[in-house]
């Protein structure tokens, strides 16, 4: 049995009496991918940052850090380096306007306290990184030229130029397509062969299952369960031990109310993206567009809202037709939009929510001329915070400082203002976690059943199978199956999608 | 490396495009009046733009690093009347001038450097701010600062013609001054320093990202401190050219490069949100400037266009950096 590089015993930390962990234990193995899963806020990344040495744990006299069989009473972080561990963060932590070299390089120089540089060695050092792990990149190219899932290897390969064990990652698959996902794990297990452990953080069960030997469950600061092998246990019981929920799978939603078409899509088409789309939305319908990354679903959801122009086919809302080339066209039609990337598309981050869930109907507060009523616009954002759920201690919170879903919560409740009759939601859950998920989902459903015709696009399997009474199956810009969700299951839906 | 992909690099970078606007000016220009294309005049530009160039490095080196100097015009003023000051009633060398203007200047700029690492503000407003606390004490403690009359040794320099090309009967000669050998110089030392020391990388890095930098174990503290007095130390040593050439003192001149220096630095490619931007650049940025000013003399426009053109060129590089295509 191979030895322990880390083990933790009784590990807390407490923040301003806000329990983040609460007698942790934990131990990875030498060459093993341990995979830590938990919701936002259980204490994941307390735990991530205890070991890099950033944060300091709790005093307790039962405490015990181990690394490669050294005592710790406290970590600093040149001592978690020193000690062969190394963290990526979400972020990457790279520097986009230098070389694939000399970002690699960077430690190295930083840790050696050099006074000078010398390029040809930064090119050896990078060019052995990435021999390392197989990967081939152009050490001369600046770090920005490439794309994010090329970045993380830069940052991948850096990690593992000063002699690292250890490899820390915070949910490193975020901002991956499928193909990069696949060649990550492969980069993984390479560093696994070379007896390289790995710390994974992540949300994204199936690929947790793809990558890990055991597995760990965090919720509200406590260690759950560890399970030894994958095999012993499944997603779906991963799920209830991370939320302490038990969860119904076979549970559909029902659209309650009918009557007329609300929107009908006819022969849609758009060269290179998606072609011959066809459907009927009811109120109250949830119609899931399920796709892969670059199915066309986006192209399609931006079509519907006046953002990219079809080539052919019509759109008619209440039976007739309709041209929508503009948001504005769509918001005439009152039509709304959640974006993919609430961050970049949707989003005031910095902000408050007041200002982000009232910019769409701004105009709506102006009672003295050009002037705003501050108090109806403060009693507006409080209802939708009431309304939606969102946790915060105040309407005057940035939105920075807000989790995930409590941020597509105020995206949400923004679109919502505007009181549209369809709803379009392009991947509305992606990089939640599973708690805030469940609750999004019904107020999703509730929405609808209050007569709102609802588009949802996803990748999640889960998500549209749940949470939508229509399904249609996307693959390479065309509708391939089209049916109500009753009759489908889970294995359907993966066996279309492949 | 094909032949696509170098022409692929090289229209990635700002300097193909400087050099391009460089030689069509020229041969338009020559055309319009002889006179431009002459050695004498290439010289005569060359030398004109070494305390700009100096400047520029300076703020290249600021902004590389993602912050922004606009007090080194006022630094460069109180460098220079204070420093002609003393070396006119207790003499000196040359030497004397540069180290003291170097230093004054220097720690002008370390003023800006503590308030900008005790407060994270923007570095806009403090040097705005500083740039009015110096200029205005200046003007304060010695209400008429023009000197007229500067050391032997400093007009001797300014005369001093490094490298002769071409000497005249009359005794006139051509060639590089030892002014536009300084620039050079400073430029050759600065492109080293930020390509091969630890201290250079780390401005760029900086620049590139703050958070990064601050991870990986850059001291920012240190970096900032570095930028922002050699900032303030080029811009004394750039102000003993310019009393050198001129030979007389005079504040407000100096003060007002401010927004030439800025330009050239911006039209040599240097991105205002930091992380990019080359000494070589910097040097086409500022050349390109003053031809273009020079060349609006040779033409007879009045020189009170001169501000025009250089809003206009500001506007013009700035857009033109952000609009570039980055290399597939």
């Amino acid at each position: 049995m191979a030895e322990n590089i880390l083990q933790v015993a009784s590990l807390s930390k407490t923040y301003s009496g806000v329990k983040a962990l609460v007698d942790f234990d934990f131990s990875i193995k030498q060459g093993e991918v341990h995979c830590l899963v938990g919701e936002n806020g259980s204490g994941k990344s307390t735990f991530m940052k205890i070991i890099a040495g950033v944060v300091r744990p709790d005093r307790d006299s039962r405490t015990q850090i181990l690394i490669n069989g050294k005592q710790f009473r406290r970590l600093t972080p040149k001592d978690s380096m020193n000690e062969g561990i190394q963290v990526i963060y979400q972020d990457l932590s790279l520097f986009p306007n230098l070389t694939v070299a000399e970002n690699i390089a960077m430690n190295q120089r930083i840790e050696e306290n050099r006074k000078t540089v010398s390029w040809k060695e930064m090119r050896r050092t990078a060019l052995d990184s990435m021999e390392q792990i197989s990967v081939k990149l152009d050490p001369e190219e600046l770090v920005e030229n490439y794309p994010i899932a090329k970045q993380q290897l830069v940052a991948i390969c850096r990690a593992i130029t000063s002699g690292v064990q250890l490899l820390i990652m915070d949910e490193p698959t975020a901002s991956l397509g499928k193909t990069d996902v696949e060649h990550f794990f492969k980069v993984i297990r390479k560093l696994k062969e070379r007896g390289i452990s790995a710390l994974f953080i992540g949300h994204k069960l199936h690929e947790v299952f793809a990558i890990a030997d055991r597995i760990t469950v965090i919720r509200d600061g406590k260690r759950i369960k560890t399970f030894d092998s994958v095999s012993e246990t499944n997603e779906h019981e991963i799920t209830e031990l991370m939320t302490g929920k038990k969860i119904d799978s076979s549970k559909r939603y029902e659209s309650k109310t009918n009557g007329k078409p609300l929107m009908e899509i006819r022969g849609l088409s758009k060269s290179g993206q998606y072609s011959d789309v066809n459907f009927t939305l009811y109120p109250g319908d949830i119609i899931g567009i399920i796709g892969l990354t670059g199915a066309g679903r986006t192209e399609l959801a931006l079509s519907v809202f006046g953002l990219n122009k079809p080539d052919t086919g019509e759109i008619l809302i209440d039976n007739k037709p309709v041209s929508i080339e503009s948001t504005r066209d769509a918001i005439k039609n009152e039509i709304a939009l959640v974006p993919e990337n609430r961050l970049v598309q949707g989003l005031f981050t910095e902000k408050t929510i007041m200002d982000n869930v009232l910019i769409t109907t701004i105009d709506e507060f102006r009672k003295y001329g050009p002037f705003l009523s501050k108090k109806e616009m403060v009693d507006s954002a409080n209802s939708w915070i009431d309304k939606l759920n969102i946790k915060t201690p105040s309407a005057k919170l940035p939105v920075k400082q807000l989790s995930g879903g409590n941020q597509q919560r105020v995206v949400l409740s923004k679109w919502l203002a505007t009181k549209p009759r369809i709803l379009i939601l392009d991947g509305p859950t992606v990089g939640i976690d599973v708690g805030a998920k469940a609750e999004i989902h019904r107020y999703i459903q509730e929405m609808a059943q209050d007569g709102i015709g609802i588009i949802m696009m996803s990748d999640e399997i889960h998500e549209v199978l749940h949470n939508a009474n229509k399904i249609l199956v996307m693959r390479e810009g065309r509708i391939i199956k089209s049916a109500d969700a009753t009759s489908l299951d889970e294995t359907d839906l993966m066996q279309l999608l492949q | 490396m094909n032949v696509s992909t170098l022409l692929r690099k090289a229209t990635s970078r700002q300097e193909f495009y400087l050099i391009s606007v460089i030689i069509t000016f020229s041969v338009i220009m020559g055309f319009i009046n002889p006179a431009f294309l002459s050695f004498e005049n290439f010289f005569d530009v060359l030398n004109n733009c070494a305390t700009l160039g100096v400047m520029a490095v300076g703020v290249l080196l600021v902004m590389i690093s993602g912050g922004m100097d606009v007090s080194f015009s006022a630094i460069a003023a109180v460098a220079m009347y204070v420093t002609v000051s003393v070396l006119n009633v207790h003499g000196g060398t040359v030497f004397y001038a540069f180290a003291m203007a170097g230093i004054i200047g220097g720690l002008l700029g370390l003023v800006n450097a503590t308030i900008l690492s005790y407060f994270q503000i923007s570095a806009l407003i403090i040097t705005l701010a500083t740039s009015n606390v110096f200029y205005g004490l200046l003007l304060q403690l010695v209400p008429r600062a023009h000197i007229t009359s500067i050391p032997k040794f400093l007009a001797d320099f300014g005369n001093w013609i490094v490298l002769p090309i071409i000497s005249f009967e009359d005794g006139k000669t051509i060639g590089l001054s030892a002014i536009a050998f300084a620039m050079i110089l400073v430029m050759l030392i600065m492109s080293i320093v930020l390509r091969y020391t630890s201290i250079g990388r780390n401005v760029y890095a900086l620049g590139g990202s703050r958070e990064a930098a601050e991870r990986a174990g850059i001291s920012i503290w240190k970096t900032q401190f570095f930028v922002y007095c050699l900032a303030g130390m080029l811009a004394g040593i750039a102000s003993i050219l310019n009393v050198s050439m001129i030979r007389y003192v005079n504040p407000f001149n100096v003060y007002n490069v401010l927004m030439d220096v800025i330009a050239a630095v911006v039209l040599g490619g240097a991105k205002l949100s930091g992380g990019s931007g080359t000494i070589f650049g910097t040097f086409l940025g500022v050349f390109t400037l003053y031809m273009i000013k020079n060349s609006l003399i040779l033409m007879g426009i009045p020189s009170t266009w001169d501000s025009v053109i250089v809003g206009l060129i500001i506007i013009v590089s700035v857009a033109f950096t952000a609009s570039r295509k980055k290399p597939a």
